[in-house]
């Protein structure tokens, strides 16, 4: 379980709920989770190696992504969505919390905060703060999100962009087998291409083999017509 | 425009503001606040950033929408002499960039005035705290901002050498992306990629390294402008980072004018989006201390940045 830690403000004022919770981490503000579809993650879920997508906050605050200033009695984000599908971005915007079930609101001392669900906030009495994160379980929702087909499987680039990349890390390392470092890098590089085998199996079962692409037809050039519109 | 400290009709010491207020030079006041606004000023002054003063921000909504050529195209030599050139369409890709209000307010009660000694009531202090301030938020929304980059490269520990080759990689196959690369990236990523070098490197060459990294704000790293920053966002157990080509993004801003009547100005000089004003409630014998700035980021590309995810852990 992943985990980050700070200090959070105890202050006269803060105890009072006097000042938001800017402490932690600035997580302070909604936000949707947007998804490219060139982008893409190999991570370990329960049921093992996985592409996943990878997936991105568009935060909602004013003077960022074109996020309107609220006015009175005016929601904000109902403002910034409106923005989003003008501006298109290409992206997929995963916009209904309620059935994503990814912003909880958590109150803080000081305010409220918003996080995924998959992160715990605990808060200590000495203004120390900590944030558990549940990797598996994030890693599961968004390879549900590619079962249950919201977001639609990687192109074969992906595939290939996945593998090139640890492939280069382990030629790299190769240069200097001497460093420890280097034995590092290239044993890391070898699980992910292990785990990137498994992946595709997994990607195939449930779509289908990813089409290869087709070998590239050569074909005869048909004779010149001689020009019969010559008038 | 010069700045305005309350010099005429200013209380005794004591009581009300202080003589240490009435600044011999007030240039120089000026330019305490512009060092004071400068914190975050070196990433914004890069190619990154599009910087530009909000042309309508008088309008109610304070949007500006930004049109660009489009990453693909630049302005080669294939024009024949004497001949007219057809025409480049604007991308349709445009974004829109809205600018909002920040604000800052500082009181300071009659009491705490009376009894607080020489401290008292300071508007340059407590104005460059609320310049430091400013600049402290606009580096939060620049780290907002980049938290959206829609592609993103990341990376399977905490970052490492390896994760910036990859991040090059990811540019270089989309060619055409202008300028040179600007990273901005959590300290600990930084971190743990200056750890991975050094591992790499060897011991002589880890000294210079570590002293160029306490020398400077930022450091090149493989031909890139990297840039730490304590503002960068985490979610999902990961750090927001990002790497950017030129015009990646856009950051828009509103000069404050003069106000006419109100409080004494503080600092309005005509060319920042930052204008700090005092003005006393003598109902609440209170003295406020009043920031506003008008300022909005947003990423005019999505095809020019790069997020690159670390673990925060």
């Amino acid at each position: 379980m992943a985990r980050i830690a700070g200090k959070r403000s105890v202050s006269r004022q803060s105890r009072g709920q006097k000042l938001p919770n800017y402490g932690m981490g600035g997580r302070n503000k909604p936000f949707h989770f947007q998804h490219n579809h060139g982008s893409w993650e190999l991570v370990e879920t329960s049921e093992g190696w996985r592409l996943v997508p990878s997936l991105s906050r568009i935060v909602v605050a004013p003077g960022v992504n074109g996020t309107a200033q609220a006015k009175r009695g005016q929601h904000l984000s109902a403002v910034h969505v409106k923005n989003m599908a003008e501006e298109n971005w290409g992206s997929l915007v995963l916009t209904d919390i309620d059935a994503y079930q990814y912003s909880p609101e958590e109150p803080g001392s000081t305010g409220d905060g918003y996080f995924t669900l998959w992160e715990t906030v605990l808060l200590y009495d000495d203004g120390t703060w900590e944030i558990d994160h549940d990797d598996q379980g994030w890693a599961d929702w968004r390879w549900s999100l590619v079962v249950n087909g919201t977001i639609k499987p990687p192109r074969k680039k992906i595939w290939s962009t996945q593998e090139r990349r640890w492939r280069t890390r382990i030629q790299r390392a190769s240069r200097r087998p001497d460093l420890s470092s280097s034995q590092q890098s290239k044993t890391l590089a070898e699980r992910m291409l292990e785990g990137l085998a498994e992946a595709q199996k997994a990607m195939d079962a449930l779509n289908g083999p990813t089409p290869k692409r087709k070998a590239r037809v050569v074909r005869k050039k048909a004779p010149a017509q001689e020009a019969t519109n010559v008038g | 425009m010069a700045i305005a400290i309350f010099s005429a009709g200013a209380p005794a010491s004591g009581n009300g503001l202080t003589t240490e207020d009435q600044l011999n030079d007030l240039v120089l006041a000026e330019q305490s606040f512009k060092l004071a606004m400068a914190d975050s000023a070196d990433i914004f002054g890069t190619s990154a950033i599009e910087m530009q003063n909000g042309s309508d921000a008088g309008s109610l909504v304070g949007r500006n929408r930004i049109l660009s050529l489009g990453w693909s195209i630049s302005m080669d030599a294939t024009a024949a002499e004497d001949t007219d050139v057809a025409a480049s369409s604007v991308t349709a890709a445009a974004s829109d960039v809205t600018i909002a209000r920040r604000a800052l307010r500082l009181d300071e009660t009659g009491l705490a005035n009376a009894v607080g000694g020489a401290w008292g009531f300071s508007p340059i202090p407590l104005g460059l705290t609320m310049a430091g301030s400013f600049s402290a938020g606009r580096m939060g929304l620049f780290a907002t901002a980049i938290a959206g980059a829609s592609t993103n490269v990341t990376s399977a520990g905490a970052g490492s050498i390896d994760d910036l080759y990859d991040i090059i990689d990811s540019f270089t196959t989309s060619t055409g992306d202008p300028g040179m690369l600007v990273g901005c990236l959590h300290p600990f990523t930084m971190a743990a990629i200056r750890d991975s070098m050094r591992a790499e490197v060897g011991p002589q060459a880890r000294r210079e390294d570590v002293q160029a990294f306490l020398a400077k704000g930022a450091e090149m790293l493989l031909g890139m402008l990297i840039f730490p920053s304590t503002k960068v966002t985490n979610a999902a157990s990961k750090h927001e980072n990002a790497f950017m080509a030129a015009g990646a993004l856009s950051y828009r801003y509103a000069v404050p004018k003069q106000p006419v009547g109100g409080g004494q100005v503080i600092f309005n000089d005509g060319v920042s989006p930052l204008m700090i004003e005092a003005q006393r409630d003598a109902s609440k014998d209170t003295y406020e201390l009043v920031a506003n700035a008008y300022d909005g980021i947003v990423i005019r590309e999505q095809a020019r940045i790069r997020g690159f995810l670390a673990s925060t852990s």
